[in-house]
């Protein structure tokens, strides 16, 4: 594949993948400064770097996300390794699903009230959970970006969804239960 | 009455019920940064090691000076660092300018694996403007190798300093000294023209390259002998055997080649070699695996170990985990959505162990 279908590639890449990736990036780190930082940084390195993607080494997206893994990974070790606790004026703009206003803005508040408790997950979980609800990865997608099983991950989802429930119960949610 | 209590389901749905914004595009965010003198990756990039290389040649000497951000440059590449560390590396003072980029080679370094050159491309440039060169070609003995395709270096707006690797070919491990020559291609290149600066049919993630041309440098470099270990060795496990057929030391890598049984070799187009190589407390995780030969029951693939690993131990360990196959369609993935890639793992370990 020669230099200019890569940079196509990329370019297609961009304009489809972005919102996952800053979607990966913002789950991981909460935070609308770092998720903006971290997820322009790696546009920015895909982008510089595209000549050395090597497509039999894997897929562009596994390579971009690849990017930003590291990237959040060395964001993480600056922090000595401990992510912030989440503040939800911190939380990068959130918009929820549904055909009317209203229904846009409930979804927006069930989602704030879910994710704000993610800090409550262990990295491993939290990875997870981003892969597969922020960036709508498959299975054998996170399994293979992991380098795990899929059943593992079933199992890491699983328990990380646990927590968010049990979370939820004890504090209550948009919902008033 | 008792509240109701929420489930996974729910914990599911509103996981899914809304989504983060990102900006609209993140360019500008990159854009902010450099104007306030704060590149984005600077803070990021001293962490992650990946950090300015900006060799500061001692004139008239072998001396190096290693500055900090020199030696996380080389945290990106074990095996770089200890060769770099060891002052294995030979300076090299050449350059040309090339319609107003200066290019200088900086060092270069070759052992029985691999091949590096250390170069720099400068120029006078502003705004978001920068300055990238690239090698397009190389040769080692007036035989053509492939471009590297892993490289690491960094970039700052008007220099662009980076380390290039070439495979060494195998029948010239034996030579005292290889005469490698390299082409690299500068220019100066814009990747964030504001979008109503762009010219007329521009996407606004194309890239506006000006000036630079290409430069070839001509480099006598000396071989730093390495070791090869017995190998021939075929290990079985659930089934497969795995015929370790060659591991080669050296002080910037190690590198293995290993064949094995093909689990599925109608659908599965690549197969790759989860490795580890050990040598006491030293283990050092391969690289994806490169195959290079794929027969219909056997495939045979090389591994890198990207390490300084001791040549002088009387004992190592090799053992490969896991084998994988993947499907990757003939020519490369044409869009994102066409790479499910479709894994089929088989679970070892064959290990070997290599002793004198």
């Amino acid at each position: 594949m020669n230099a200019h279908r890569k940079r196509d590639l990329l370019n297609d890449w961009y304009h489809n993948g972005v919102t996952a990736l800053y979607n990966y990036v913002a789950y991981r780190v909460g935070d609308a400064t770092c998720a903006n930082e971290i997820a322009a940084a790696a546009c920015q390195r895909a982008f510089e770097r595209i000549d050395q993607y090597d497509p039999r080494r894997g897929n562009l997206n596994a390579w971009i996300f690849g990017i930003a893994r590291n990237l959040i990974r060395d964001h993480f070790r600056a922090q000595a390794g401990q992510p912030a606790p989440l503040s939800l004026e911190d939380l990068p703009p959130i918009a929820g699903r549904g055909k009317t206003p209203e229904e846009q803005t409930i979804n927006a508040e069930r989602f704030r009230t879910v994710v704000r408790l993610l800090d409550r997950l262990t990295e491993q979980e939290r990875e997870v959970v981003a892969l597969r609800y922020g960036s709508d990865f498959k299975y054998r997608e996170i399994a293979a970006a992991l380098d795990t099983s899929t059943d593992h991950v079933g199992v890491i989802l699983h328990r990380a969804l646990n927590k968010l429930r049990d979370a939820l119960n004890e504090e209550g949610g948009p919902d008033g239960r | 009455m008792d509240a109701k209590q929420y489930t996974t389901h729910d914990v599911e749905d509103m996981l899914r019920a809304g989504h983060f914004q990102p900006p609209t595009d993140l360019r500008p965010v990159l854009h902010q940064e450099r104007q306030t003198n704060r590149p984005p990756l600077s803070r990021l990039a001293a962490v992650a090691g990946i950090g300015l290389v900006i060799v500061a040649l001692i004139a008239g000497g072998t001396a190096i000076a290693l500055s900090t951000q020199e030696q996380a440059a080389t945290r990106v590449d074990y095996g770089v660092k200890a060769v770099y560390e060891a002052r294995l590396i030979h300076p090299v003072e050449e350059s040309q300018s090339v319609n107003g980029i200066l290019l200088g080679v900086d060092w270069v370094y070759a052992d029985w694996n691999q091949v590096l050159v250390a170069y720099t491309a400068h120029g006078q440039v502003e705004g978001d403007w920068r300055v990238e060169a690239d090698v397009v070609s190389a040769a080692i003995n007036g035989r053509t190798v492939d471009p590297p395709i892993y490289s690491m270096g960094f970039i700052e707006t008007g220099t662009q300093s980076n380390i290039a690797t070439l495979d060494l070919p195998a029948d010239l491990r034996n030579t005292d000294s290889i005469d490698v020559e390299v082409v690299l291609d500068a220019a100066v290149v814009n990747y964030y023209t504001p979008r109503d600066q762009l010219p007329e049919g521009m996407s606004p993630l194309d890239v506006l390259r000006t000036g630079g041309g290409e430069a070839t440098f001509t480099l006598n470099i000396p071989v730093t002998p390495g070791r090869v270990l017995e190998a021939g060795k075929t290990v079985e496990s659930n089934g497969y055997t795995v015929t370790l057929d060659d591991v080669v030391l050296a002080p910037s890598m190690t590198t293995a080649d290993l064949c094995f049984d093909v689990p599925d070799p109608v659908t599965y187009l690549d197969w790759h070699a989860l490795t580890t190589f050990s040598a006491g407390r030293i283990t050092a995780i391969g690289d994806t695996s490169t195959p290079y030969e794929v027969g219909s029951t056997v495939s045979c693939t090389h591994v890198k170990f990207r390490y300084g690993i001791p040549l002088d131990r009387d004992r190592y360990v090799l053992t490969v985990n896991e084998l994988y196959g993947s499907e990757i369609p003939p020519g490369g993935p044409l869009t994102t959505d066409d790479l499910p890639i479709e894994d089929i793992r088989v679970r070892g370990p064959w290990k070997f162990v290599l002793t004198d």
